[in-house]
């Protein structure tokens, strides 16, 4: 037999045996080979190598076969943990992340009208602190599965016990979905870091009226805005919290109830607060309009009053409709919980 | 899956349980791998080599099995041959192997003459 057709039965072997312990590759270099030779017979032509080894297989599978163990990082017993930790600490680690690269990069900055500078700087280095921290978390968590399933070894395996079993979680309708909590987070945090670049100047532009490109005038009054920026984060924040209470407990039960409640009549109040400031467009912005003879009455219009006290009547019915939708959602949700709770005790 | 496939899964399933007993049935005499495999084919047992080679390896390793390697020919062979441990399992199993098949048999031909 030729020195290629030798080489191609060697490569098939050592294909199969670098993936065995060490200790046993020479055995199985061995007996493989005389089995393939003896498969080969006198028939040593090309045509025939190839249909041998093609009929033995992947030598990934076939080394698989061999090895009695099969190999994994995380095993199946415990994958199930695995995915479920990674699924509550990757997003909140990178929500976090994020939110604090976007506070260094504001706090760094000088010039925040250059939009360049704020893409750079604060967009870009919150992304990148918190797609590198997100990898971080996953390559130490993942680290952390393989040690604990090698510390446990096969110990794991005999020793449970009726005692350890999870208790059955509410059933699937009545939790609250991981999905919206994360949603819910993630809009708190754009929301929050929104409110912050738009009315505290950080943007190149501002909420304001342009004409070709040059501002006319601005919307709001200026006492009405640095009084809008804590009141939105304020009631941002208290809306988060409820989030994380959320995630904690997964249903309601009262204390998410009571967390929620809280922070519905914080955004009511918050409302409240806001439609009652003195003043709350500016005057350039009047004066802007009823010079270039806007009907903002178009837009909104309650009664015979103005256009000021119209944004105030709607945005007071929508707080007490959003307030009282929500503090009853969340009674109801509770109530129900507890309900269904008592039922499966019963 | 299709019905073709699944039978096919089925069958391989079926077959694997009892191709130890096979295996260990036919090394009374020691035998190296690829004899073995032609045996268990004139036989009428379907078993493809690279199910075979690492299946005597793990008998071997497990005791039931003993190994001897050959070097008196041009070519070295790894022999196989049933250990006194392996020839007890082996009977246990064939005592089992009657037992099932009696309830098999029990359960196939309720199902014909209903």
């Amino acid at each position: 037999m030729n020195k290629q057709k030798h080489n191609q039965i060697e490569r098939y072997v050592y294909d199969v045996v670098r993936r065995l312990p060490e200790k046993e590759r020479d055995d199985v270099r061995q007996e493989l080979e005389a089995n393939i030779y003896d498969m080969l017979g006198d028939d040593t032509s090309f045509a025939h190598i190839e249909e041998v080894l093609y009929s033995m297989g992947k030598p990934a599978k076939l080394a698989e076969e061999y090895r009695s163990t099969p190999k994994y990082l995380i095993s199946p017993a415990i994958y199930e943990d695995y995915i479920r930790v990674l699924k509550i600490v990757l997003p909140i680690v990178a929500i976090v992340m994020a939110m604090i690269g976007i506070v260094q990069g504001l706090l760094q900055g000088q010039n925040l009208l250059d939009a360049s500078f704020v893409f750079k700087h604060v967009i870009g280095h919150a992304v990148g602190l918190s797609v590198s921290a997100t990898l971080q978390v996953l390559v130490w968590t993942t680290l952390g599965f393989v040690i604990y399933e090698r510390m446990s070894g096969k110990k794991e395996e005999l020793a449970w016990s009726i005692d350890n079993l999870p208790e059955v979680p509410a059933e699937k309708a009545k939790s609250i979905p991981l999905a919206d909590v994360i949603a819910e987070l993630i809009v708190g945090v754009v929301f929050i870091v929104g409110v912050v670049l738009i009315f505290g100047d950080f943007l190149p532009f501002k909420v304001a009226i342009y004409e070709n490109g040059s501002l006319q005038a601005e919307i709001f009054a200026k006492p009405f805005v640095l009084v809008l920026i804590p009141t939105l984060i304020l009631m941002m924040a208290f809306s988060m919290v409820e989030s994380l209470c959320k995630l904690v407990y997964r249903h309601w039960n009262i204390k998410v109830c009571i967390v929620s409640i809280i922070s519905h009549l914080v955004g009511f109040v918050g409302c409240l607060y806001l439609v009652n400031q003195p003043k709350i467009f500016s005057n350039a912005f009047i004066a802007y309009v009823t010079e270039n003879d806007i009907d903002l009455g178009a837009f909104v219009k309650v009664g015979n009053h103005g256009f000021e006290n119209s944004v105030i009547y709607v945005l007071i019915v929508l707080a007490i409709v959003g307030a009282l939708i929500g503090i009853t959602t969340a009674i109801v949700r509770t109530v129900l919980y507890y309900q269904r709770k008592n039922k499966l005790i019963a | 899956m299709s019905t073709k496939d699944l039978l096919t899964s089925y069958i391989t399933e079926l077959r694997r349980g009892s191709l130890i007993m096979a295996v260990l049935g036919c090394l009374h005499q020691p035998q190296y791998g690829y004899e073995l495999l032609q045996t268990l084919k004139q036989k009428g047992i379907e078993i493809e080599a690279n199910t075979l080679y690492p299946l005597l390896r793990r008998l071997d390793k497990q005791g039931v099995l003993h190994n001897e390697w050959d070097t008196s020919e041009s070519r070295p062979r790894k022999y196989y041959k049933i250990s006194a441990e392996g020839e007890r399992l082996f009977q246990e199993l064939v005592a089992e192997w009657s037992v099932m098949q009696q309830s098999m048999e029990g359960i196939i031909h309720e199902q014909t003459k209903a």
